[in-house]
């Protein structure tokens, strides 16, 4: 028994020795990303944190992958140990919004201290090459017609994103989005073959998933959520030029655990705009096909608290809101 | 009666319908998208189907085994099973799984090695304790420097440390 | 395309691209052997390593990382019981008892020479047939999917043996219950009970570890005194358990069976929504179907065909899903998704103009699909004595450590250990239907086609208005409904034609 003990010791003295990347010191930050690795949450968090690391900014950079129930089980984590977690980034996106209005999980962003928003990736409609559609406003002559014939495609379940993004567009388009025929795939590739096999005549889906293919000539880019044309991507039209006024930006951003106090808020934000300034992030940037939109602090969080607004509206129009 | 029970085909089914019973009941009570309604295939159709076909199936199986004359026997099997070793694996699994988070990898998954080492007949301590730390180690090692993954380092480490 | 082909093996060719196909396969076999490392996480833990190599030299080492992980995962699936794979799992249902029966280095060989096989025929149809392919790949839509999903269900005919049938069947039900547990496509919450462990489902990696490595092991132990452990190692030396060699007649018997499933598994590996577990469990039914009276007696109790067939399906079927993924720029699994991930990463994206725009990559990712075939096999072979040999550790070691892998790969996804609250449940209970002697294997395929089998169909019901005319109107989705009913019949009607017969 005693050699058991003993190991016990040795254990807890090799543990200490190697610290696997959660010792609090200066300089390092853990990014914990609420969904697995390869997903849009992970890359954001991976790109921004090898940016800051590389051109050393900060000393190491860890990631942990907390999946779950959509994002709640690293929010709860976050919120549960907060005491702890001093270092810590959560990255999250417009689905945090979503969900919580959904009521799929018990928290808002106000449980957390937003820091900045540091991406946004606008919602694209896309159709086939060889598709009827031109221009946005033959998808609302189609639609008018007869709403059974636009069936929409998109990565995610009913009242996700890609989903809420389309009514937003048919909504400002003046269509009655209750009648509105999205068909859900499991992941964004899935989607596409929906559209290319033709049983789905548009796609909804993010801008930085469509410009690929796009440029393949496989598909079109019909229109963007964006409120003015992208300097990365010049000859993509924008819903609002076709008189559509649907803005939606998809952010990406970071969030503190809750009760951070003011100065380390302010580090935080001087950090991303150290990021921001980074030539290697915006390489990375534009690589990745990922627009920019920069808000910080009370800005980020005015803005989210708008988008909820916002959202709170078309999950009602669509009758997803009293669940 | 007491034998009524002592029949594999019986019990199973018996577990089925009472598994799939409850499945069904729990079914109904899925809520129902409106738009799904409109197509007759909602979030409940197939539950409530499936259920529906486990229960008469598992109720034939059931009616099945009355008129069979002889049906396989648990106890007759039952009496040559080690069941000790069994039920003390499964303790074992479930104290390493509750005890996870608090003594953190490399400890807990060392301690369930060398116990269940132990357990199963393994006398020589020496080398139980190096296969169970060096395969620990190992593992951690790999995982946490070559492939990059965060292991956290669980509650009664960060009680040392801080 | 002979000058694309050329550029290709001259990339190919070089001593470092060697060595890295060499490391790949090396690393990828080991990865892929624990459980709960698939290809996926194999490759996704290897792309950090491979920046700063040119785009050739990585995408050569990452294939063969992808082609060593695919073998791995066959190996645990045969020695230990552990799927960590979906694409593995049919390959359990015969290997597994083959190894137990003390042909372990026969079963090893015999994975190893149909993984080649297949990885080799489906490498030769790519490259024959990809510009033709990429078009049939569409044809498919979620009528197509849905029916080819209840055509998979048919594959559990292979474990009703005498009085099994029902068994079976309330088997598969239960796994496409269990499939329906978490939030669906309509964002409800189903049988969840609140609870948000429960809210992404059951994973499969969970229901497998749990209800084939940790029962398995367990029951392992349970009747571990009826067998002393003296006679056990006695017979396993017998039979000499690291012996590669296939006589001749087993060699002829696997042959058709291999080509077949290549093609098959080629073909479906094609459909973007289909994917290498189906295709194993189509070869694993089709061979069924067509083997004689004899060779069904022996499908689930370690068949050569049985183990052949499933094995060369999935591994034509992962070098068919390159079609998708190379000719349309569409991942059409998560092992295609990463790897597109991976290509993404060199600069490279996939789709028609790859070809033309970036010849010497297409060409160069073709050939090192060859070359992690050869390589594979040619690395392998030699080791499966010695990877047999796993068997040979002492049992009070080795079920520690499989029960400590199993619950390890579980752990490594999620890193949730309240999921492994839920695993040790599942466990028991599967212990529990193990002696009640209920199949588990039906469970496991109806869970993974569960999924898929809903999705698509009200997908399909969506697109059609709530109208099931698609099953009818649609030739394909008609074509393979109709497959399926004469599958499911022919027994019937076999019977009754054997009774009528008889009693003349």
């Amino acid at each position: 028994m005693i050699r058991v003990k003993r190991s016990h010791l040795v254990c807890i003295a090799l543990l200490s020795l190697s610290v696997c990347g959660i010792a609090y010191g200066k300089d390092r930050v853990h990014f914990l990303i609420p969904g697995g690795a390869g997903g849009g949450w992970d890359m954001t968090a991976r790109a921004v944190g090898e940016s800051l690391s590389r051109s050393g900014i900060i000393e190491t950079a860890s990631y942990e992958n907390l999946s779950g129930g959509g994002g709640s089980r690293a929010i709860a984590h976050l919120i549960e140990t907060a005491p702890r977690q001093t270092n810590t980034l959560m990255v999250n996106s417009s689905s945090f919004i979503l969900r919580s209005l959904l009521n799929k999980f018990p928290y808002s962003h106000r449980d957390l201290t937003p820091i900045a928003s540091v991406i946004a990736d606008y919602g694209a409609f896309v159709v086939r090459i060889d598709s009827p559609y031109v221009v946005w406003q033959d998808v609302i002559d189609d639609y008018l017609k007869d709403y059974r014939r636009v069936n929409i495609a998109g990565g995610s379940s009913r009242g996700s994103t890609d989903h809420v993004v389309a009514a937003l567009a048919f909504s400002k388009s003046n269509l009655d989005i209750s009648r509105l025929k999205y068909i859900p795939y499991n992941a964004g590739g899935q989607a596409m073959v929906g559209l290319l096999s033709g049983e789905c005549q548009l796609l909804s889906t993010g801008l930085s998933e469509a410009v690929a293919l796009a440029e393949q000539g496989e598909v079109r880019i019909l229109a963007i959520t964006a409120p003015k044309r992208l300097p990365l991507f010049p000859n993509v039209p924008t819903l609002k030029e076709q008189n559509v006024d649907a803005v939606f930006a998809n952010w990406r951003g970071f969030f503190a655990p809750p009760g951070v106090s003011q100065k380390n808020v302010k580090d935080y934000g001087q950090l991303i705009e150290e990021l921001l300034a980074l030539e290697r992030w915006q390489q990375l940037r534009a690589d990745r096909g990922w627009s920019h939109l920069y808000l910080s602090g009370n800005n980020f969080n005015d803005f989210l608290s708008e988008q909820e607004v916002e959202l709170s509206i078309l999950l009602d129009e669509l009758g997803l809101l009293n669940k | 009666m007491t034998n009524f029970f002592d029949n594999k085909d019986r019990v199973g089914a018996f577990l089925i319908l009472a598994f799939s019973l409850f499945y069904l009941r729990s079914s109904l009570s899925i809520p129902v998208d409106s738009f799904d309604a409109e197509i007759g295939f909602t979030s409940k159709t197939l539950p409530i189907f499936l259920g529906s076909c486990a229960l008469v199936i598992s109720l034939l199986l059931l009616f099945i085994s009355f008129f069979q004359s002889e049906g396989q026997s648990i106890s007759k099997g039952a009496r040559d099973y080690d069941w000790k070793p069994v039920l003390a694996l499964i303790l074992l699994m479930a104290a390493y799984v509750m005890l996870f988070n608090y003594l953190g990898f490399v400890l807990a998954s060392a301690l369930f090695l060398q116990s269940a080492f132990v357990l199963l007949g393994e006398r020589r301590l020496l080398v139980s304790i190096s296969v169970s730390l060096g395969l620990v180690l190992f593992l951690w090692l790999l995982l946490t420097h070559v492939f990059g993954l965060y292991l956290d380092g669980g509650t009664l480490y960060r009680v040392f440390v801080s | 395309m002979i000058d694309g082909i050329l550029i290709g093996l001259q990339t190919a060719f070089t001593p470092i691209n060697l060595l890295m196909v060499l490391a790949g396969c090396f690393a990828g076999t080991f990865i892929g052997m624990l459980p709960g490392l698939g290809p996926v996480s194999a490759i996704a833990l290897m792309i950090p390593v491979t920046y700063g190599l040119d785009p050739a030299s990585g995408l050569i080492l990452i294939s063969g990382v992808y082609y060593g992980a695919v073998f791995g995962g066959s190996t645990s699936a045969i020695l230990i019981n552990a799927p960590g794979v979906s694409g593995a799992v049919a390959t359990a249902f015969d290997g597994y008892p083959m190894a137990q029966s003390g042909n372990a280095g026969k079963a090893l060989a015999i994975a190893a020479y149909s993984s080649f096989a297949g990885g080799t025929i489906g490498a030769i149809l790519l490259l024959l047939c990809v510009p033709f392919l990429a078009s049939v790949s569409l044809s498919f839509q979620s009528s197509e999917y849905f029916a080819l999903m209840v055509f998979g269900c048919t594959a559990v005919a292979a474990f009703s043996g005498k009085g099994q049938v029902l068994k079976a069947v309330l088997m598969t039900l239960v796994g496409l219950m269990l499939a329906t547990v978490g939030e669906d496509p309509s964002g409800a919450q189903r049988l969840t009970f609140g609870n948000p462990e429960l809210s992404d489902g059951i994973s499969f990696l969970l229901l497998s570890m749990a209800t084939f490595a940790l029962a398995e092991a367990l029951s392992m132990v349970l009747k571990g005194r009826s067998k002393s452990n003296d006679s056990e190692s006695e017979e396993m030396a017998n039979v000499n358990f690291k012996s590669l060699k296939l006589s001749r007649d087993e060699i002829k018997e696997i042959a058709m069976p291999v080509g077949r499933s290549s093609v098959l598994g080629f073909l479906v590996g094609v459909l973007p929504g289909a994917g290498a577990t189906i295709a194993s469990f189509l070869g694993y039914g089709m061979e069924r179907n067509l083997a004689s009276q004899e060779q069904k007696k022996r499908f689930g109790k370690g068949s050569p065909i049985g183990l052949a067939a499933p094995e060369t399906a999935n591994n034509a079927a992962s070098t068919g899903s390159f079609v998708p993924l190379l000719t349309l720029g569409i991942p059409g699994s998560a092992t295609t998704a990463i790897m597109l991930g991976a290509l993404l990463s060199y600069g490279v994206q996939p789709g028609p103009r790859l070809f033309i725009d970036n010849p010497a990559v297409f060409w160069s990712v073709i050939v090192s699909m060859y070359l992690g075939n050869i390589v594979l096999l040619i690395l392998n072979l030699p080791l499966i004595p010695y990877i047999a040999k796993i068997l040979q550790v002492p049992r009070q070691f080795l079920t520690p450590i499989i029960l400590f892998l199993s619950l390890m790969g579980v752990y490594l996804v999620s890193f949730n250990s309240a999921e492994l609250s839920i695993m040790l449940v599942i466990g028991v209970i599967a212990l529990v239907f193990r002696i009640l002697d209920y199949p588990l294997a039906p469970m496991l395929l109806g869970f993974i086609l569960g999924g898929m089998l809903e999705d698509n169909l009200r997908r399909a019901l969506l697109i059609w208005d709530g109208s099931y005319d698609f099953l009818w109107q649609r030739p394909i989705t008609a074509t393979i409904v109709m497959v399926t009913v004469i599958v499911l019949l022919t027994p019937v009607f076999s019977e009754i034609f054997k009774r009528a017969s008889g009693k003349r």
